[in-house]
């Protein structure tokens, strides 16, 4: 068995080293769980568990301390001290480093560690019997509050796969995704253990050498909406509907290679756009929610947008659901709102087919220049912002969700001016997922040749070992 | 506490957003009005006691709360920080606060005994706060002045009130480490500018509307009147109310339709005037079901914490169909008129039109 505390310098060994002996065996305690639960008194049966969430573990282990002498048993006493008490600084402050308890139940195998909020030894009564201080001993109570999980005591490197390679080391994803392109990674179920979803630290190096820098970086996870068969691309040129009725246009510098034009007249508000959501997309999609991003490669500025599912199919009659109108700005990928989708019937399959579509609003009409839609499922999303300077060639941009820290690499330097907002994204043990990447860069463009190498790294997380 | 709400606050200029590494932010409410939007939050800070403090240099920083979508389910600006330190509280406040000042009067010439007619003085600012925090302006009042005592005592309440000002309280034997950030919605900073129009025009009241913003709507981007009133009135106003109270009387006013005028103030700070929604089952938004749990109107569980308002609820399966509602206002359904949301228990709470708020809808029992 291995069971130490460490700060990553100095370790004291709990269990078999000379001076710290374990009086009794150790388990890890399971952590007690709060659940806030849906009730309504006294006139109805049962009730709907709203949230479950798990507490802070507080353990203890019984030791004799041992020495040469009663002051070198004070020392030892004093070592554990001193780690708990930078613990409780670093919970106070957020400075001095944090401390861990490592444990191994068996020889062999992965040593797990649990970060340590505070702690304290107490002697024992026994301290003043015979065999004990008087013949330089110390029996002890070392109490300690940890986090509720233990993870993995080293980081790996996770698996990645898309259309430009497999494995570890960086995978390129692009800025669209397209025939030939993909702007996401996929992660095999096979790839994440464990039992917690566990945060992520991911690593984004700009591969794009342009005077442009990268800004805002986007990180969308899909784990629920059948990964492998969600289509979360619509290109503008292969919408169902497209107002003003304009054919596509070839342009290298869209996703898909086209552009799609739309037009409308009036001032009231009017379908710009329109692609159907047939009965596979929507069993894929499963009831999860959805943000919708589209690309314009004219500055929509002025236009106010709608997002909104219609039914049926073909012949939108009826608005099923709708996100708030948005008003358009001049930067080129743009965020429309959230969606449930389908805003029905959650789980179920053999759907009937409804459309998503784009309705359009500005004063005497207006034109919209789509290359594509985006619909990202939200079981995690990430946004990643600069102040200010940006991700220029070569620079890695690291979301470390481990230890919740946001930060610029060059070379082996950091500078933290990057803002993550949303949870970091954690690693479903056991599910396939992917994570998709959108970026605009310095001037506020989403140029669909832009590349990032992406590598992913966790620490397998468990409630018990 | 939920862990699915984040804060984001960001510099006065809205341009970036601001860091505060060591301070952790939990939402604890917030409310939305039908009539402006989003209206209060409050969101409480811990963190080491320097970083705490800190806080209260960014009064009327923009502030928005994100859910686990990163959607913004409520937007505003700090109003008010007051830090707790041990058992000493100092808060500092916004509404205490004003930058731009005049001063009417009665005036008494010299050498006169009659109290002669209401003069004002002209407007003065402190240009530092004016560019820190925003125009926060009163008109303060003195009865039977010269001029000269008039501008004397503007300069003098000008000099007192140019800043917000703290406030200091002791709690002997309470000990504790954290900061509350009291925040208002954009809608409310319409009132602190006056508006005066010399026109008397007869002009449709949404246009007064849209006019009233774009001159006093100093961190307002824009207004979209969705509906024209269809109404016309004076345009003269003589500059004794301000921005928002002259808004809110036309918004009453209504439409040609015989509905209200509503109002909300967008997260992109834009001003957006709608004809209330008229009471049809296919405008019920939300239904509210005997055990208390609301869901959408396709019996979807509801997004709780988007915390709607300014919209029509129905109730499902609460009243018996052999009730007879044809002499009365139908009682299933009811206009949100405000709602609030209680992070702690996953509350929303509508207030109806016209009735004081009785219950939370979806209680939630802590296990």
């Amino acid at each position: 068995m291995i069971l130490r505390l460490t700060n990553g310098t100095t370790t004291i060994n709990l269990t078999a080293s000379s001076d710290i002996k374990l009086e009794e065996g150790f388990v890890p305690q399971s952590p007690s769980v709060s659940t806030v639960e849906f009730t309504s008194e006294a006139l109805q049966d049962g009730g709907e568990l709203f949230e479950i969430t798990r507490r802070n573990v507080t353990e203890s282990i019984k030791v004799t301390i041992t020495g040469s002498t009663i002051a070198a048993v004070q020392t030892s006493i004093n070592g554990v001290e001193a780690l708990f008490r930078q613990a409780e600084q670093m919970q106070r402050r957020g400075l001095g480093g944090r401390v861990w308890v490592e444990y191994r139940p068996g020889d062999s195998g992965d040593v797990y560690r649990s970060e340590i909020l505070y702690g304290k030894v107490e002697p024992s009564e026994k301290t003043a019997t015979p065999g004990y201080f008087a013949d330089v001993a110390i029996s002890a109570l070392i109490v300690w509050r940890r986090r509720y999980y233990w993870e993995a005591s080293t980081e790996t490197e996770i698996s990645l796969t898309n259309a430009h390679g497999t494995g570890t080391g960086g995978i390129t994803v692009y800025n669209h995704d397209d025939s030939g392109h993909d702007n996401y990674v996929a992660i095999a179920a096979a790839s994440v253990t464990g039992v917690l979803p566990a945060p992520a630290r991911i690593e984004i190096t700009n591969t794009y050498n342009d005077s442009h820098r990268t800004s805002n970086v986007m990180i969308a996870q899909n784990v629920f909406s059948y990964p492998s068969t969600f289509t979360h691309v619509l290109e503008g040129e292969s919408a169902d509907y497209i107002a003003g009725g304009a054919a596509s246009t070839a342009n290298a510098a869209c996703s898909g290679g086209y552009l799609q034009t739309v037009t409308w007249a009036g001032d009231t508000e009017a379908q710009a756009i329109r692609w159907a959501l047939s009965a596979a997309m929507l069993g894929a999609a499963a009831g999860n929610f959805f943000r919708i991003l589209a690309r314009f490669t004219v500055s929509p500025s002025g236009v106010r947008i709608t997002p909104k599912i219609t039914f049926p199919s073909g012949t939108p009659i009826t608005t099923v659901a709708e996100s708030q109108e948005i008003l358009l700005d001049s930067t080129e990928l743009q965020s429309l709102g959230v969606l449930q989708i389908p805003p029905w019937l959650p789980n179920e399959t053999s759907l009937i087919a409804v459309d998503f579509a784009l309705y359009a609003r500005k004063t005497g009409g207006g034109s919209l220049y789509i290359d594509y839609a985006l619909l990202v499922p939200l079981d995690g999303f990430r946004v990643l912002k600069p102040r200010g300077y940006g991700l220029p060639y070569t620079y890695k941009l690291i979301d470390d969700g481990i230890t919740d820290v946001c930060y610029v690499l060059s070379g082996s330097s950091k500078a933290g001016y990057y803002v993550g907002t949303g949870k970091p994204i954690a690693l479903w043990p056991g599910k396939d997922q992917r994570l998709y990447f959108m970026a605009t860069n310095d001037v506020s463009d989403a140029e669909i040749e832009r590349t990032h190498s992406v590598r992913i790294y966790y620490r397998p997380r468990r409630l018990t070992l | 506490m939920s862990d699915t709400l984040s804060t984001r606050i960001l510099t006065r200029n809205f341009s970036d957003p601001l860091t505060f590494p060591s301070v952790v932010f939990e939402p604890q409410s917030y409310s939305f009005s039908a009539i402006g939007g989003p209206a209060e939050a409050t969101i409480t800070a811990y963190g080491p006691d320097m970083a705490l403090w800190e806080l209260i240099e960014w009064l009327r920083a923009p502030v928005e709360i994100l859910d686990w979508r990163q959607e913004a389910v409520w937007w505003g600006f700090i109003e008010e920080v007051t830090v707790r330190v041990g058992a000493i509280e100092v808060g500092c406040s916004l509404s205490t606060m004003s930058n731009r000042l005049a001063l009417t009067y009665s005036l008494v010439a010299p050498g006169s005994t009659t109290v002669g007619t209401r003069a004002t003085t002209s407007w003065v600012q402190d240009d530092d706060s004016v560019a820190l925090f925003g125009i926060k302006e009163q008109i303060a009042s003195l009865s039977g002045a010269t001029a000269t005592v008039a501008e004397n005592a503007r300069d003098t309440i000008l000099a007192m009130y140019k800043y917000p000002i703290p406030i200091l309280k002791s709690s002997p034997g309470n000990a504790g480490l954290s900061a509350t950030l009291r925040c208002s919605g954009w809608w409310k900073t319409l009132g602190w500018q006056y508006y005066a129009n010399t026109d008397t025009d007869d002009t449709e009241t949404t246009t007064q509307i849209e006019d009233i913003v774009t001159s006093e709507g100093q961190f307002i981007t824009g207004v979209d009147i969705v509906d024209a009133s269809g109404i016309t009135s004076s345009e003269y106003r003589d500059g004794d109310g301000t921005a928002l109270k002259e808004i809110e009387e036309l918004l009453e006013a209504g439409t040609t339709s015989g509905r209200r005028l509503l109002a909300t103030i967008t997260q992109a700070r834009e001003v957006r005037v709608y004809e209330e929604p008229e009471m049809t089952d296919s405008n019920i938004e939300i239904y509210v079901q005997a055990d208390g749990k609301p869901v959408n109107r396709w019996g979807n569980k509801l997004v709780l914490p988007a915390c709607p308002v300014a919209i029509w609820c129905g109730l499902k399966d609460v009243i018996p169909a052999t009730l007879d509602v044809s002499r009365m206002a139908d009682p299933t359904k009811f206009f949100v008129e405000e709602a609030s949301f209680n992070v702690q228990n996953m509350a929303w709470t509508p207030t109806p039109r016209g009735v004081p708020s009785v219950w939370a809808i979806g209680k939630m029992a802590a296990g």
